[in-house]
């Protein structure tokens, strides 16, 4: 076995690099090491399924979140013992490390029983794919869920001319996210730019055709239909990653403490092992686990645990922010403002379409929905020049 | 050091506030713009920082004069 890394950072995406970055910055870049499996520069994912894929831009690598200064080994991580804090590479590298961080994020889920031609976006490799796809003719798709990213891709491909076609068994576009709101909005968007957004159906068989990306496919009890390629966005799951050293299963998505420290089985903070990012699920008041699967969210996770290695106090985290572009809006999400909550529009952009809607959950505030409204968005946050330690009932 | 927002790039997130809101402020439309002429006083450096890494647009720019 050969020996220690100070800190050891298993994952490279905006959350690896988020810790690394922010110890980097405090003078530790010498102790920092990176394991990352894909073999690219660190990029970041929102641009993908939006400018990215209509365009012909070429990635921009190393966005001024990722430290260059730290050590980077192109090399996954296959196993990790939790209580030594010892790695074993796909390399067959054994390492140990006086304090690891897991951030290896996710990858797209995709449903059983469907074509292997089937294409996700979690990775530029992914979406350079379905830009060639594109760029080379293909001009008829199915996409597979109608959440932040289906839309995102939607909306995209459609701006490049290409008919899309959304299907998803939910009643309400992106359902998870929004809770239901603003449904007609969404379909309203979907049309007029031409994207047909199918609800409360699903795809019920799909085969290769002939051409080499072509599918076919049912949706509901639907004819079977033709189309020149088909995406699936239908959510993520952890990356795989075996840990071991616990007295049984951690849980998927990992629970981790304010701190970002894993929590074992029984609920316990496991010494200087943390977890940050998209494979981190946080503890619903349905006492479900879900992720926050948010740029946001990354960052401020990685800067909690950054400040907990360099011995700083904890920050009051801001309320969580989720945004995604699509049909031509800006949507921002403030807080929690998922199913069961009510919605009413709290302010309009003077001259404009824009409107900031306020949501609440039997009566009490719970978050806000921004469409177009980035101005009442960032009055919200920050009220008399001050990092607003806003009530959501304030405004 | 001076500090610049890029408005091609930036998208209103209005990240950059929330951290410094000192140095940031907002123009009508939510986007981003820097208050007075851009040279960060040296208590609001570590603050702009923390901003350049929190923008999701990767728009802010620092340069060292
Ligand atoms: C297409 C797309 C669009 C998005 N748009 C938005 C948006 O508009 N707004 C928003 O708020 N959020 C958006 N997100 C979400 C946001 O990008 C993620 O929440 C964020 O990337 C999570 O960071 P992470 O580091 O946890 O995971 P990742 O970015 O997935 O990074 C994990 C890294 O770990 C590496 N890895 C995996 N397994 C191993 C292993 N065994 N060993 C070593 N390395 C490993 C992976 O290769 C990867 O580089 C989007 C995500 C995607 C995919
Ligand atoms: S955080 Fe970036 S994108 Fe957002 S308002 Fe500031 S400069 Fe613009």
């Amino acid at each position: 076995m050969s020996g220690g890394s100070d800190v050891l950072i298993v994952g490279g995406g905006l959350a690896g690099c988020t810790v690394a970055g922010q110890l980097a910055q405090a003078g530790r870049a010498g102790d920092v090491t990176i394991f990352e499996a894909e073999p690219e520069a660190p990029y970041d994912r929102p641009p993908l399924t939006k400018s990215f894929l209509a365009s012909e831009d070429l990635l921009s690598a190393w966005p001024v979140w990722a430290p260059r200064d730290v050590e980077w080994r192109y090399d996954a991580v296959d196993s990790i013992d939790l209580a030594r804090r010892a790695i074993v590479t796909r390399s067959g590298e054994v390492l140990t490390a006086s304090t690891i961080v897991i951030a290896v994020g996710a990858r797209a889920r995709i449903l059983p029983q469907r074509s292997d031609r089937i294409r996700t976006i979690r990775t530029a490799a992914d979406a350079r794919v379905l830009r060639d796809q594109v760029a080379s003719g293909a001009n008829r798709f199915l996409i597979e869920g109608a959440g932040p990213l289906g839309l995102e891709i939607a909306s995209t491909l459609a701006s490049a001319g290409v008919r899309v076609t959304v299907v998803d068994p939910a009643p309400a576009p992106m359902m998870r996210l929004l809770g239901g709101h603003l449904s007609d909005d969404v379909n309203a968007w979907a049309e007029e730019s031409g994207v047909e957004l199918l609800l409360g159906c699903r795809v019920t068989e799909s085969h290769d055709t002939d051409s080499p990306t072509g599918v076919l496919a049912r949706i509901g009890d639907g004819p079977l239909e033709a189309y020149d390629g088909m995406v699936s966005a239908v959510g993520i799951e952890a990356n795989p990653l075996e840990l071991h050293g616990t007295t049984g299963p951690v849980t998927s998505p990992i629970l981790a403490d304010e701190h970002g420290r894993i929590l074992d089985p029984e609920g316990l903070p496991i010494d200087s092992v943390f977890a940050v990012g998209d494979i981190v699920g946080f503890r619903q008041p349905d006492g479900s686990i879900a992720r926050s699967e948010a740029w946001s969210s990354a960052r401020v996770q990685g800067e909690a645990i950054a400040r907990h290695l360099l011995g700083k106090p904890s920050l009051q985290a801001p309320v969580p922010y989720f945004w995604t572009r699509q049909f031509g809006r800006m949507i921002q999400v403030l807080g929690e403002v998922g199913p069961g909550s009510e919605i009413k529009v709290a302010r309009e952009v003077p001259g404009a379409t824009g409107k900031l809607y306020r949501v609440a959950r039997d009566g009490v505030p719970v978050g806000y929905i921004g469409v177009n409204a980035q101005r009442l968005v960032a009055q919200l946050q920050v009220q008399g020049g001050k990092l607003a330690h806003w009530r959501l009932g304030d405004v | 050091m001076r500090v610049e927002v890029d408005s091609s790039k930036c998208q209103g997130h209005n990240r950059c506030m929330i951290f410094a809101p000192d140095v940031f402020e907002v123009d009508d439309y939510g986007f981003a713009t820097v208050r007075a002429d851009g040279e960060i006083p040296p208590e609001q450096i570590e603050a702009v920082k923390h901003a350049v890494v929190n923008c999701p647009e990767l728009a802010i720019i620092v340069r060292e004069d």
